[in-house]
């Protein structure tokens, strides 16, 4: 339980109180922040004073401003209003006997300013029973969690005027989460040709499957990618409310509508970029796409390190950041799209343009895109570039519009929840090894076949219980209850390797 | 005599010197004692003298000598009844073959298959196929150990039992390029590895040209698989045709520039290398290839959809998921699904990323 006037400090997504206590006694006039503050915390009493001016409040004499619990380091300007509300109270300039929680910004003209972490600051509330006042701008996400009692200020002084019953502010009504979805920004409609490329990633949203694109400069991976956004099914509340939370921590703008998120990171990116970290352990990108999709271009260009960072979230789906000062754990399901060239300068197999890497770089590139991290990623597929006369052919051919391809992503999902629930598995791709030996029903004839496969393609036990997934996956989509020779037959064509043009087959014939 | 010869051959002497020697009507085993002068006659440029003296005077052949016992490197020298007599139709054999491995001499009618080292899968597969061939024919197979062709031909020996050489254009005791270690491994477990090349010689890259004479000349035949214009496997070829063997070359597409160098070794007058059956003369003779058959034994009944699919690619060239799938009318699942069931029959291959065409 909290006394006084509080205001929050985050640490991972979890808002913690703090307590604000005021003393002011005569001398000199001197303001004196303590609690372990950082720099813009220090800065606040610069704003809170020209703020106060704006209410009518000159301040005097000798001033401390104690933040507790005093060992939890403080962060972030969101702790300007609390202050100068605990200053307001202290000088007599207004009553307030509830406990409540503040937020916000102050500007110097008194103004409260958008803050990020609107969200757990709500959550917070809503356990501890008490008032929230937040920025106006921050209504529209907090109004999204149910059952708290905030209010939105505009300006200092629309709080000092509600405390002292002058004019009562209305509390932030309950907010929906729009069912509607935001359009589609890409539609698989709007692709021309591409057909494997859409098959692939139409799998890989139904199995919730790890994917590498593979292809030329300009063969439209990046554009594919963003498509893959549209087919994924809408957000559940619970979902939207685990992305909320994410957004609110990072301090992004509120998005309406239940979209998943797509994040893209550049191959420059750090490991704290990717997996978050920081002095204020701040969310990476890995947890910003989470329940979404992280597309990683250039993907053999990414630093080890960071590859390697991201083998125990894609395994765990959650992400935790130790530090110092702590440690906090985000979520990180991820949808992990990721896309290189087929060699270093990109023309490797190209019809057109020669390649004119050596052999060796070839083989240090495609080392790069060996080892743990590609376990986890289940579907392999090529993009080529396509020549003149063949895009002419295609010319007009677009396929199915995103949505109807969601549709049927959707009742593939259901299908995989409805049948793994007793085992706790969500979709086909965290199937185990265990389940994938004990629990996939197939035809009398899948045996044998799987056996003469293994024997012919040289299958590593890894690269067969990637099919054995991905051949589910494709079962679903048909709505078979049973694997089936011709769903393997497809599964193998995504498997490692074949996108390079080099079979791991006897010969040429693989 | 070892001792003269390896000083000349660490000069990069070769057989030609010999004819120096009768000339002037003395013994090779007198070059030690002769000195600068003697060298001087038989025409040894300046910097091969002091390289000479420098060896003799530091007791550089013993050292080397000492070492190849320690590594189990033997020297072979020109006159030894195990130095391959193949070898002896080059004007520029070696004096001295370092040989590492198991066998001294190779089994006979030796096939010797090179190419390029970024080759195609079409020629890695070739490579590979033939060299299979060639040793369940009980042939031995001879390459340069290098990557692409070189390294599919020895593997493709090695797989299906066969005894195979690489001619290295390196020291004996270094592994060039170092991912080879297995490979090199392997081949000495049955077969050898030669060079001519002092022990602890790196790749300079004038050494594989030169070392390509001595894979033409250990064998009966030469197979040029994949060659581009200016490839070391053309020097092969040539090298070949000087000494009086046969030069055979895996036909390549036209315009393509990773085969463009052999396709014109076929213009010139090699032969084509059409079939198995031709290049081992086997033409109208019973004997099956004891080659794995896709699917054993299984006679090939193709659906409608794998119909359709075999029709688009018999019609031309490599083609796309995406223009099958919108020139048959089928959907991209139904074509990765066929693609998939007719290349495990082994009728399509993955000729490039994302490219599929027929196999024969």
């Amino acid at each position: 339980m909290i006394k006084g006037i509080c205001g929050v400090t985050l640490r991972g997504t979890q808002a913690l109180p703090v307590e604000v206590e005021v003393e002011i006694t005569g001398g000199l006039f001197s303001m004196t922040v303590v609690g372990l503050p950082d720099t813009a915390v220090k800065e606040a009493r610069e704003r809170v004073r020209a703020s106060l001016r704006k209410v009518g409040l000159m301040l005097r004499g000798r001033i401390a401003i104690n933040l507790a619990p005093a060992d939890l380091p403080k962060e972030g300007a969101l702790l300007d209003l609390p202050m100068a509300i605990g200053l307001a109270r202290a000088a007599g300039r207004i009553e307030c006997e509830e406990p409540s929680l503040f937020m916000g910004e102050l500007s110097l003209d008194g103004r409260v300013r958008w803050v990020r972490g609107a969200v757990p600051a709500a959550v917070l509330a809503r356990e501890l029973d008490v008032a929230l006042f937040v920025p106006r701008e921050n209504e529209r996400e907090v109004a999204l969690v149910s059952g708290v009692r905030a209010y939105g200020v505009e300006t200092l002084l629309d709080i000092v005027r509600h405390m002292n019953g002058e004019a009562p502010l209305p509390r932030i009504e309950r907010g929906m989460f729009e069912e509607c979805t935001a359009e589609i920004e890409t539609d698989f409609a709007d692709i021309k040709g591409q057909f494997a490329a859409k098959r692939a990633l139409e799998i890989a949203a139904a199995g919730h499957h790890n994917l590498l694109l593979t292809g030329s400069p300009g063969s439209g991976k990046t554009l594919l990618a963003r498509a893959l956004k549209g087919i994924l099914p809408p957000l559940s509340d619970e979902e939207m409310m685990e992305v909320l939370l994410i957004r609110s921590t990072a301090g992004l703008p509120f998005e309406p509508g239940r979209t998943r998120p797509f994040r893209a990171a550049h191959h420059t990116a750090s490991t704290v970029a990717i997996c978050g970290g920081g002095s204020s352990m701040r969310p990476g990108e890995i947890s910003l796409a989470s329940r979404g999709v992280l597309f990683l271009d250039e993907f053999p260009e990414f630093t080890r390190d960071v590859l390697e960072s991201l083998r125990q979230p894609l395994e765990d789906g959650t992400i935790t950041v130790s530090r110092a000062a702590g440690s906090v754990t985000y979520p990180a399901r991820v949808l992990l799209v990721t896309a290189c060239n087929p060699c270093p300068c990109g023309y490797s197999g190209d019809p057109a343009e020669p390649c004119r890497c050596t052999p060796n770089s070839i083989e240090k590139y495609q080392r790069k895109l060996s080892g743990p991290i590609l376990d986890r990623i289940d579907l392999h597929v090529a993009v080529p570039r396509l020549k003149p006369e063949e895009l002419v052919v295609l010319d007009g051919e677009c396929g199915e519009p995103s949505a109807e391809i969601r549709r049927r992503v959707q009742s593939a999902r259901e299908a995989q929840r409805e049948r793994w629930r007793e085992i706790g598995f969500q979709c086909n791709a965290e199937l185990s090894e265990r389940a994938l030996r004990k629990r996939l029903d197939m035809d009398s004839d899948v045996k044998p076949f799987l056996a003469e496969t293994v024997r012919r393609l040289k299958l590593s036990g890894r690269g067969f219980s990637r099919v054995l997934r991905v051949s589910r996956t494709i079962a679903d989509l048909e709505g078979a209850e049973r694997i089936a020779v011709h769903h393997v037959a497809e599964s193998l064509s995504y498997r490692e390797g074949e996108a390079f043009g080099r079979g791991s087959g006897p010969g040429w014939r693989n | 005599m070892i001792r003269p010869l390896l000083l000349l051959s660490r000069i990069q002497q070769d057989m030609r010197i010999c004819e120096r020697f009768e000339e002037l009507g003395i013994e090779p085993t007198a070059l030690i004692e002769g000195g600068n002068p003697l060298w001087e006659r038989l025409g040894i440029g300046e910097r091969g003298r002091s390289l000479m003296s420098e060896s003799l005077a530091s007791g550089w052949i013993e050292r080397e000598m000492d070492a190849c016992l320690r590594l189990g490197v033997r020297l072979v020298t020109y006159q030894d009844a195990t130095y391959p007599k193949s070898l002896l139709d080059l004007r520029d054999a070696p004096l001295v073959l370092y040989v590492k491995g198991a066998r001294f001499s190779l089994q006979p009618r030796v096939v010797a298959i090179v190419g390029t080292r970024r080759s195609s899968s079409y020629g890695l597969g070739a490579a590979r196929e033939l060299a299979g061939a060639c040793a369940v024919r009980g042939r031995s197979v001879v390459s340069g150990g290098a990557r692409g062709i070189d390294r599919a031909a020895h593997e493709g020996c090695l797989d299906s039992g066969g005894i195979t050489a690489a001619v290295l254009g390196t020291g004996a005791d270094i592994i060039y390029p170092s991912e080879h270690g297995e490979l090199f491994e392997r081949i000495i477990e049955t077969g050898a590895l030669f060079t001519e090349f002092p022990l602890g010689a790196g790749g300079d890259s004038w050494h594989f040209p030169r070392r390509n004479r001595i894979i033409a000349g250990l064998s009966s035949r030469t197979v040029v698989v994949e060659a581009p214009d200016k490839s070391g496997a053309l020097i092969t070829a040539r090298c070949a045709a000087d000494a009086g063997r046969e030069v055979w070359v895996v036909p390549g597409r036209m315009k393509d520039p990773r085969a463009h160098g052999s396709n014109r070794l076929i213009f010139d007058g090699a032969f084509p290398l059409i079939d198995l059956e031709t290049f081992f003369g086997e033409s109208g003779s019973q004997k099956s290839l004891p080659y794995e058959e896709p699917f054993a034994g299984e006679t090939v009944i193709l659906n409608d959809a794998e119909k359709t699919i075999i029709a688009l690619l018999t019609n031309s060239g490599d083609w796309t998921i995406d223009n099958l799938a919108s020139e048959a009318k089928m959907s991209a699942a139904e074509v990765f699904r066929t693609i998939s069931m007719l290349s495990l029959r082994g009728l399509v291959y993955s000729s490039g990323a994302g490219r599929y065409r027929m196999t024969d």
